[in-house]
């Protein structure tokens, strides 16, 4: 499955913090990242180093559902990616 | 440990009738006033005066005995006859500790080869404080602080009591359990068990005594048996630096004692030298008499003239003078080195900010639009990572 990346926000305006950004991923069988499309280049996941799900907002008309994945890749970056389960997009997130 | 206590019962009247000897033949109530509002207070009252306790406002012990003869408490003078008395007992044996106003325990181990025997020490005690003050004390001579109080407290001025080493518990035995150092409350639960003598608790299992009041009961238990592992802890004489300015006439006005503070700290500040001091005691006078006082202990010993500043006025603003002050005492005491702290890299203050600000402020220009921004938390708990916190310009 592959995603394109978007944008990051308008600079004039206040920003989040830690926004989401999407980016492409190609997933193995069971649904977990094989290779993550980084700047420019494609670059294999080498080692997942854990898996969580959060469902949020349920109640709402904006729920929020995520399948998140720390990885590590060939070139030794730690990476935190998550699945949108509700738009099927996938995006990269710094967890801080 | 062997121990001495010098004791002079209801002291602020012992001090006030070497002024005034008729206060001795009439009942008579010594009042203060440290309330917050001023409030007259009972301090101490003839034993004749049955009710009147220390603490009781000033009203009820008038309306009880309105024909006693009432004295305003003379607070400095006590302090300045009680560290006369230390002076005095420091000379006979170096470990003085002043357990209340006027009375003293002193630490006599060693000295009994300079005396015939225990009685000729308590007599040279009562001597140098008779010389020194005017004041007759009774002394009391055993092992431990506890045995020591009680035989002084029974004892009638210018008399001794000496109790034996080991026969301590013989001595307690049918001693009141009012001399207990415990709140009335404890007392008077004590004698609703039945329980009138330290020989009665000293009769008991510990666990008895411990169950029913905790660690009191655990003190109490062991006071009856004698043993009183309290240490003496000794007066030490310590570096003061003390300043005072006397206005010209009497002042009520709180700006006028703030301006005379800013004054008398800068005098304080020039003799610290580099040093710090740790506490501050502030005190207000009318003549000899002392309105107001108060003990400041910094968190940290401090040489800092501003910081001493602000505390003081904030302070004396709030003070509400019942009459006026002639006479503003600022002391230092603590006095050593000033702690090391480690400055923090930029502070607020830092001219370095400044610089920064203008720095960030022209590249704003230059580019038409914000380039650097502050992370500013929104909701820091969120579960959702790009909530817990937004960029706003750094100038926002």
């Amino acid at each position: 499955m592959f995603t394109t990346s978007g944008r990051t926000g308008d600079p004039d305006t206040v920003r989040r913090l830690n926004a989401p950004r999407r980016l492409r991923v190609e997933t193995g069988g069971n649904g977990t990242p094989r290779r993550i499309y980084h700047r420019g280049r494609w670059l294999i996941v080498t080692q997942e180093r854990e898996r969580y799900r959060t469902d949020d907002r349920w109640w709402t008309d904006h729920p929020v559902s995520r399948e998140y994945f720390e990885l590590l890749l060939e070139d030794g970056r730690p990476i935190t990616v998550y699945l949108d389960r509700i738009d099927g997009s996938w995006y990269a997130q710094r967890y801080g | 440990m062997r121990l001495a206590y010098v004791h002079l019962p209801r002291f602020a009247l012992a001090v006030e009738a070497r002024l005034n000897p008729r206060l001795l033949q009439a009942p008579t109530i010594v009042y203060d006033r440290p309330g917050r509002r001023g409030d007259n207070c009972v301090l101490e009252a003839s034993s004749e005066l049955a009710g009147v306790y220390p603490g009781q406002p000033l009203r009820k012990a008038r309306a009880a005995y309105p024909h006693a003869i009432f004295v305003l408490a003379n607070v400095l003078l006590y302090r300045e006859v009680s560290e006369a008395i230390l002076r005095v007992l420091e000379q006979v044996g170096p470990q003085v500790e002043l357990a209340e106003q006027g009375c003293a325990f002193v630490d006599i181990g060693g000295l009994d080869g300079h005396y015939a025997d225990a009685f000729s020490l308590a007599k040279k005690l009562v001597d140098v404080v008779q010389q020194e003050t005017g004041l007759l004390p009774s002394v009391g001579i055993a092992e431990g602080k506890f045995v020591a109080y009680v035989a002084a407290r029974l004892c009638v001025p210018g008399d001794a009591g000496v109790v034996p080493l080991g026969r301590e518990r013989d001595f307690l035995y049918d001693k009141p359990v009012s001399l207990l150092p415990v709140s009335p409350e404890v007392i008077e639960h004590l004698h609703t068990l039945a329980l009138h003598t330290l020989g009665d608790i000293a009769g008991l299992p510990q666990s008895a005594v411990e169950a029913q009041y905790r660690a009191v009961g655990r003190r109490m238990w062991e006071l009856a048996h004698g043993i009183d592992r309290e240490p003496l802890r000794p007066h030490r004489a310590q570096e003061l630096l003390s300043e005072q300015l006397t206005f010209d006439s009497p002042i009520v006005a709180n700006e006028a004692l703030v301006m005379a503070s800013r004054h008398v700290l800068r005098r304080l500040a020039g003799r610290l030298d580099r040093r710090a001091a740790r506490t501050m005691h502030l005190q207000v006078l009318a003549g000899d008499r002392l309105l107001w006082e108060r003990l400041e202990t910094f968190r940290e010993a401090t040489s800092d003239g501003e910081r001493m500043a602000f505390i003081v006025k904030t302070r004396l603003t709030a003070l509400l003078l019942t009459e006026a002050a002639d006479t503003l005492v600022i002391t230092l005491s603590g006095i050593g080195r000033e702690p090391a702290r480690q400055p923090k890299l930029i502070t607020d203050a830092h001219p370095q900010i400044a610089s920064l600000a203008d720095a960030i402020q022209q590249i704003h220009a230059r580019y038409g639009r914000p380039v650097v921004w502050r992370a500013v938390e929104v909701d820091p708990c969120s579960r959702h990572p790009e909530e817990r916190a937004i960029l706003i310009p750094y100038d926002a």
